[in-house]
Protein backbone atom coordinates (compact mmCIF):
# COMPACT_ATOMS: atom_id res chain seq x y z
CA UNK A 1 0.00 0.00 0.00
CA UNK A 2 1.51 3.34 -1.20
CA UNK A 3 2.14 5.98 1.66
CA UNK A 4 -0.61 8.54 1.49
CA UNK A 5 -0.03 12.08 2.31
CA UNK A 6 -2.17 13.96 5.15
CA UNK A 7 -4.48 15.50 3.11
CA UNK A 8 -5.94 12.38 1.07
CA UNK A 9 -5.89 10.94 4.55
CA UNK A 10 -7.66 13.39 6.36
CA UNK A 11 -10.82 13.62 2.94
CA UNK A 12 -11.14 10.06 3.15
CA UNK A 13 -11.94 10.22 6.63
CA UNK A 14 -13.86 13.15 6.18
CA UNK A 15 -15.62 11.40 2.95
CA UNK A 16 -16.45 8.13 4.96
CA UNK A 17 -17.89 9.92 8.10
CA UNK A 18 -19.81 12.02 5.64
CA UNK A 19 -21.27 8.85 3.83
CA UNK A 20 -21.97 7.13 7.03
CA UNK A 21 -23.85 9.99 7.95
CA UNK A 22 -26.13 9.95 5.06
CA UNK A 23 -26.57 6.52 5.89
CA UNK A 24 -28.04 7.21 9.32
CA UNK A 25 -30.43 10.20 7.65
CA UNK A 26 -31.63 7.60 5.36
CA UNK A 27 -32.20 5.29 7.67
CA UNK A 28 -33.80 7.51 10.31
CA UNK A 29 -36.32 8.70 7.45
CA UNK A 30 -37.00 4.93 6.30
CA UNK A 31 -37.60 3.57 9.68
CA UNK A 32 -40.33 6.69 10.71
CA UNK A 33 -41.74 6.18 7.55
CA UNK A 34 -42.72 2.14 7.94
CA UNK A 35 -44.62 3.76 10.61
CA UNK A 36 -46.89 5.46 8.51
CA UNK A 37 -49.50 2.58 7.56
CA UNK A 38 -50.35 2.77 3.70
CA UNK A 39 -53.30 4.57 2.49
CA UNK A 40 -54.05 1.49 -0.18
CA UNK A 41 -53.06 -1.79 0.65
CA UNK A 42 -51.09 -3.09 -2.15
CA UNK A 43 -47.06 -3.84 -2.13
CA UNK A 44 -45.42 -1.48 -3.08
CA UNK A 45 -46.80 1.32 -2.20
CA UNK A 46 -45.41 3.92 0.10
CA UNK A 47 -43.55 7.32 -0.18
CA UNK A 48 -40.32 6.87 -0.63
CA UNK A 49 -38.68 9.31 1.60
CA UNK A 50 -35.09 8.07 1.97
CA UNK A 51 -35.04 8.60 -1.54
CA UNK A 52 -34.13 12.24 -0.89
CA UNK A 53 -31.11 11.52 0.56
CA UNK A 54 -29.81 9.20 -2.93
CA UNK A 55 -31.32 12.39 -5.00
CA UNK A 56 -29.60 14.81 -3.08
CA UNK A 57 -26.36 13.19 -3.43
CA UNK A 58 -26.71 12.42 -7.21
CA UNK A 59 -27.11 16.09 -7.28
CA UNK A 60 -24.51 17.08 -5.15
CA UNK A 61 -21.65 14.09 -5.39
CA UNK A 62 -20.66 11.65 -7.13
CA UNK A 63 -23.21 8.39 -8.34
CA UNK A 64 -20.92 6.15 -6.71
CA UNK A 65 -20.99 7.68 -3.55
CA UNK A 66 -25.03 7.85 -4.13
CA UNK A 67 -24.84 4.03 -4.89
CA UNK A 68 -23.02 3.14 -1.19
CA UNK A 69 -25.11 5.33 0.41
CA UNK A 70 -28.28 3.72 -1.00
CA UNK A 71 -26.69 0.15 -0.75
CA UNK A 72 -25.51 0.24 2.67
CA UNK A 73 -29.41 1.80 3.51
CA UNK A 74 -31.05 -1.43 1.68
CA UNK A 75 -28.96 -3.68 2.98
CA UNK A 76 -29.50 -2.19 7.15
CA UNK A 77 -33.12 -1.76 6.52
CA UNK A 78 -33.73 -5.39 5.65
CA UNK A 79 -31.29 -6.38 8.79
CA UNK A 80 -33.77 -3.93 11.21
CA UNK A 81 -36.96 -5.46 9.50
CA UNK A 82 -35.75 -8.67 10.04
CA UNK A 83 -37.32 -10.40 6.36
CA UNK A 84 -34.20 -11.00 4.14
CA UNK A 85 -36.85 -11.73 1.45
CA UNK A 86 -37.59 -7.75 1.67
CA UNK A 87 -33.79 -7.11 1.00
CA UNK A 88 -34.69 -9.00 -2.61
CA UNK A 89 -37.69 -6.63 -3.53
CA UNK A 90 -35.20 -3.47 -2.23
CA UNK A 91 -32.41 -4.61 -3.94
CA UNK A 92 -34.38 -4.85 -7.01
CA UNK A 93 -36.32 -1.49 -7.10
CA UNK A 94 -33.84 0.17 -5.77
CA UNK A 95 -30.98 -0.69 -8.11
CA UNK A 96 -33.17 0.07 -10.77
CA UNK A 97 -34.08 3.25 -9.90
CA UNK A 98 -30.55 4.18 -9.25
CA UNK A 99 -29.57 3.44 -12.28
CA UNK A 100 -32.25 5.70 -14.39
CA UNK A 101 -31.92 8.57 -12.04
CA UNK A 102 -28.01 8.36 -12.03
CA UNK A 103 -28.66 8.87 -15.89
CA UNK A 104 -31.75 11.39 -16.53
CA UNK A 105 -29.38 13.36 -14.18
CA UNK A 106 -26.05 13.26 -16.39
CA UNK A 107 -28.51 14.12 -19.55
CA UNK A 108 -30.59 16.64 -17.88
CA UNK A 109 -29.16 18.16 -15.05
CA UNK A 110 -29.88 19.49 -11.11
CA UNK A 111 -33.36 21.40 -12.25
CA UNK A 112 -34.91 18.51 -13.81
CA UNK A 113 -34.71 16.93 -9.94
CA UNK A 114 -38.56 16.72 -9.84
CA UNK A 115 -39.10 14.69 -12.65
CA UNK A 116 -36.01 12.58 -12.09
CA UNK A 117 -37.61 11.58 -8.76
CA UNK A 118 -41.18 10.88 -10.43
CA UNK A 119 -39.09 8.40 -13.00
CA UNK A 120 -36.91 7.33 -10.20
CA UNK A 121 -40.13 6.12 -8.52
CA UNK A 122 -41.67 4.63 -11.64
CA UNK A 123 -38.63 2.56 -12.17
CA UNK A 124 -38.30 1.20 -8.48
CA UNK A 125 -42.31 0.21 -8.50
CA UNK A 126 -41.19 -1.70 -11.69
CA UNK A 127 -38.10 -3.47 -10.60
CA UNK A 128 -40.00 -4.40 -7.76
CA UNK A 129 -43.23 -6.01 -9.76
CA UNK A 130 -40.03 -7.62 -11.65
CA UNK A 131 -38.62 -9.19 -8.28
CA UNK A 132 -42.18 -10.15 -7.60
CA UNK A 133 -42.38 -12.11 -10.69
CA UNK A 134 -39.63 -13.72 -10.15
CA UNK A 135 -40.48 -14.99 -6.67
CA UNK A 136 -43.77 -16.00 -7.15
CA UNK A 137 -43.61 -17.06 -10.64
CA UNK A 138 -47.36 -15.61 -11.50
CA UNK A 139 -47.18 -13.29 -14.07
CA UNK A 140 -50.22 -12.17 -12.60
CA UNK A 141 -48.46 -9.56 -10.71
CA UNK A 142 -48.58 -7.39 -13.24
CA UNK A 143 -52.19 -6.46 -12.44
CA UNK A 144 -51.00 -4.47 -9.62
CA UNK A 145 -48.43 -2.38 -11.91
CA UNK A 146 -51.34 0.54 -13.14
CA UNK A 147 -52.07 1.29 -9.28
CA UNK A 148 -48.37 1.35 -8.49
CA UNK A 149 -47.39 3.46 -11.79
CA UNK A 150 -49.97 6.64 -10.37
CA UNK A 151 -48.71 5.99 -7.09
CA UNK A 152 -45.13 6.38 -7.90
CA UNK A 153 -45.80 9.45 -10.12
CA UNK A 154 -47.60 10.92 -6.69
CA UNK A 155 -45.05 10.35 -4.01
CA UNK A 156 -42.28 10.31 -6.77
CA UNK A 157 -43.46 14.37 -7.23
CA UNK A 158 -43.48 14.77 -3.36
CA UNK A 159 -39.95 13.59 -2.97
CA UNK A 160 -38.96 15.54 -6.08
CA UNK A 161 -40.41 18.52 -4.18
CA UNK A 162 -38.73 17.56 -0.92
CA UNK A 163 -35.16 17.46 -2.39
CA UNK A 164 -35.81 20.54 -4.92
CA UNK A 165 -36.81 22.69 -2.27
CA UNK A 166 -33.91 21.39 -0.12
CA UNK A 167 -31.69 22.41 -2.82
CA UNK A 168 -33.12 25.80 -2.77
CA UNK A 169 -32.47 26.59 1.02
CA UNK A 170 -29.87 24.77 2.35
CA UNK A 171 -26.20 26.53 1.30
CA UNK A 172 -24.40 24.08 -0.79
CA UNK A 173 -21.31 23.50 1.66
CA UNK A 174 -23.21 22.42 4.13
CA UNK A 175 -24.29 19.07 1.47
CA UNK A 176 -20.78 17.78 0.36
CA UNK A 177 -18.02 19.77 2.73
CA UNK A 178 -14.85 18.47 0.85
CA UNK B 1 -47.28 33.12 -13.29
CA UNK B 2 -43.93 34.06 -14.32
CA UNK B 3 -42.98 30.46 -12.87
CA UNK B 4 -45.31 29.40 -15.21
CA UNK B 5 -43.94 31.01 -18.12
CA UNK B 6 -40.47 29.97 -17.63
CA UNK B 7 -41.83 26.96 -17.42
CA UNK B 8 -43.72 27.01 -20.53
CA UNK B 9 -40.21 28.43 -22.77
CA UNK B 10 -38.29 24.94 -21.26
CA UNK B 11 -38.84 22.54 -24.25
CA UNK B 12 -37.08 19.85 -22.00
CA UNK B 13 -39.47 20.51 -18.91
CA UNK B 14 -42.91 20.32 -21.18
CA UNK B 15 -41.38 17.19 -22.85
CA UNK B 16 -41.44 15.54 -19.35
CA UNK B 17 -44.53 16.44 -18.50
CA UNK B 18 -46.02 15.06 -21.54
CA UNK B 19 -43.96 12.05 -21.00
CA UNK B 20 -45.34 11.84 -17.51
CA UNK B 21 -48.97 12.42 -17.68
CA UNK B 22 -48.53 9.92 -20.83
CA UNK B 23 -47.81 7.35 -18.27
CA UNK B 24 -50.70 8.69 -16.25
CA UNK B 25 -53.10 8.14 -18.62
CA UNK B 26 -51.88 4.72 -19.66
CA UNK B 27 -51.86 3.71 -16.23
CA UNK B 28 -55.25 5.25 -15.72
CA UNK B 29 -56.56 3.26 -18.52
CA UNK B 30 -54.98 -0.18 -17.35
CA UNK B 31 -56.89 0.27 -14.56
CA UNK B 32 -60.39 0.77 -16.09
CA UNK B 33 -60.18 -2.29 -18.57
CA UNK B 34 -58.68 -4.18 -15.89
CA UNK B 35 -61.57 -3.00 -13.72
CA UNK B 36 -63.88 -4.34 -17.05
CA UNK B 37 -62.70 -7.19 -17.55
CA UNK B 38 -62.97 -8.89 -14.36
CA UNK B 39 -65.71 -10.90 -13.33
CA UNK B 40 -67.03 -12.47 -10.46
CA UNK B 41 -64.73 -15.72 -10.29
CA UNK B 42 -66.27 -19.32 -9.19
CA UNK B 43 -62.74 -20.51 -8.24
CA UNK B 44 -59.63 -19.47 -6.10
CA UNK B 45 -56.17 -20.79 -6.75
CA UNK B 46 -53.98 -20.30 -3.60
CA UNK B 47 -50.00 -20.04 -4.75
CA UNK B 48 -47.11 -20.42 -2.51
CA UNK B 49 -43.16 -20.28 -3.68
CA UNK B 50 -44.53 -20.75 -7.49
CA UNK B 51 -46.48 -23.89 -7.02
CA UNK B 52 -50.28 -24.42 -6.75
CA UNK B 53 -51.25 -25.65 -3.41
CA UNK B 54 -54.76 -26.05 -4.15
CA UNK B 55 -58.08 -25.00 -5.51
CA UNK B 56 -60.75 -23.81 -3.90
CA UNK B 57 -64.68 -23.79 -5.31
CA UNK B 58 -66.13 -20.25 -3.71
CA UNK B 59 -69.96 -20.95 -3.32
CA UNK B 60 -71.75 -18.54 -1.13
CA UNK B 61 -72.17 -21.43 1.12
CA UNK B 62 -69.03 -22.85 1.62
CA UNK B 63 -67.27 -21.52 4.46
CA UNK B 64 -63.73 -22.41 5.59
CA UNK B 65 -60.70 -21.62 7.03
CA UNK B 66 -56.73 -22.43 6.26
CA UNK B 67 -53.74 -21.91 7.34
CA UNK B 68 -50.85 -21.99 5.47
CA UNK B 69 -47.26 -21.88 6.69
CA UNK B 70 -44.44 -20.66 4.94
CA UNK B 71 -41.01 -21.83 4.24
CA UNK B 72 -39.47 -19.17 6.52
CA UNK B 73 -41.65 -20.28 9.34
CA UNK B 74 -44.51 -17.70 9.09
CA UNK B 75 -48.22 -18.03 8.98
CA UNK B 76 -51.26 -17.16 6.72
CA UNK B 77 -54.98 -17.69 7.85
CA UNK B 78 -57.05 -17.62 4.59
CA UNK B 79 -61.09 -17.50 5.39
CA UNK B 80 -63.51 -18.44 2.64
CA UNK B 81 -67.22 -17.11 3.05
CA UNK B 82 -70.07 -15.93 1.02
CA UNK B 83 -68.56 -16.39 -2.43
CA UNK B 84 -65.21 -14.44 -1.13
CA UNK B 85 -61.98 -15.85 -0.19
CA UNK B 86 -58.83 -13.33 1.83
CA UNK B 87 -56.23 -14.09 4.33
CA UNK B 88 -57.87 -13.06 7.89
CA UNK B 89 -54.51 -13.34 10.27
CA UNK B 90 -50.75 -13.10 9.06
CA UNK B 91 -47.61 -12.79 11.08
CA UNK B 92 -45.91 -11.03 7.93
CA UNK B 93 -44.10 -7.31 8.73
CA UNK B 94 -46.23 -5.22 7.53
CA UNK B 95 -49.98 -7.38 7.08
CA UNK B 96 -50.52 -6.07 3.38
CA UNK B 97 -52.38 -9.61 2.90
CA UNK B 98 -55.02 -8.98 5.47
CA UNK B 99 -55.97 -5.44 4.87
CA UNK B 100 -55.94 -5.82 0.76
CA UNK B 101 -59.58 -7.41 2.18
CA UNK B 102 -62.19 -10.32 0.59
CA UNK B 103 -61.94 -10.70 -3.17
CA UNK B 104 -63.68 -12.27 -5.48
CA UNK B 105 -63.39 -10.59 -8.84
CA UNK B 106 -60.42 -12.05 -11.22
CA UNK B 107 -58.92 -8.54 -11.57
CA UNK B 108 -56.64 -8.00 -8.31
CA UNK B 109 -54.69 -11.20 -6.42
CA UNK B 110 -54.48 -10.83 -3.21
CA UNK B 111 -50.58 -11.48 -1.90
CA UNK B 112 -48.49 -11.59 0.64
CA UNK B 113 -45.03 -11.32 -0.92
CA UNK B 114 -42.90 -12.08 2.44
CA UNK B 115 -44.57 -15.46 2.81
CA UNK B 116 -44.37 -15.61 -1.02
CA UNK B 117 -48.16 -16.83 -1.10
CA UNK B 118 -50.48 -15.65 -3.79
CA UNK B 119 -54.43 -16.00 -4.39
CA UNK B 120 -56.16 -15.12 -7.46
CA UNK B 121 -59.52 -15.95 -8.50
CA UNK B 122 -59.86 -17.72 -11.58
CA UNK B 123 -62.42 -18.17 -14.00
CA UNK B 124 -64.47 -21.61 -13.15
CA UNK B 125 -65.00 -22.51 -16.78
CA UNK B 126 -60.95 -22.76 -17.74
CA UNK B 127 -59.78 -24.15 -14.11
CA UNK B 128 -62.46 -26.87 -14.58
CA UNK B 129 -60.54 -29.54 -12.72
CA UNK B 130 -62.14 -32.22 -15.24
CA UNK B 131 -61.28 -31.60 -19.22
CA UNK B 132 -64.01 -33.28 -20.88
CA UNK B 133 -66.83 -35.67 -20.08
CA UNK B 134 -68.09 -38.68 -22.49
CA UNK B 135 -71.15 -40.58 -22.15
Amino acid sequence: MPPQDNHTQKTNVKKMTLLALYTTIALTIFTVESLIPPPIPLPGIKLGLSNIVTLWLLMHTKARDALLVLLARIVLSSFFAGQMISLMYSLAGGILCFLVMALLFRLLGNQYVVFISIFGALFHNLGQITAAIAITQLPSMLAYLPALAISGIVTGTFTGLCAFYLKRHLPPRTAWPL
Amino acid sequence: MKFLKGFLSDKKALCLTLAVLAVFFAAAAAIWIQARSSSQGKTAAIYQDGQLLRRIPLTDKSEESIKIKSSSGGYNTIQTAGGKIGITAADCPDKLCVKMGMISSTGCPISCLPHKLVIQIEDAKEESPIDATTR
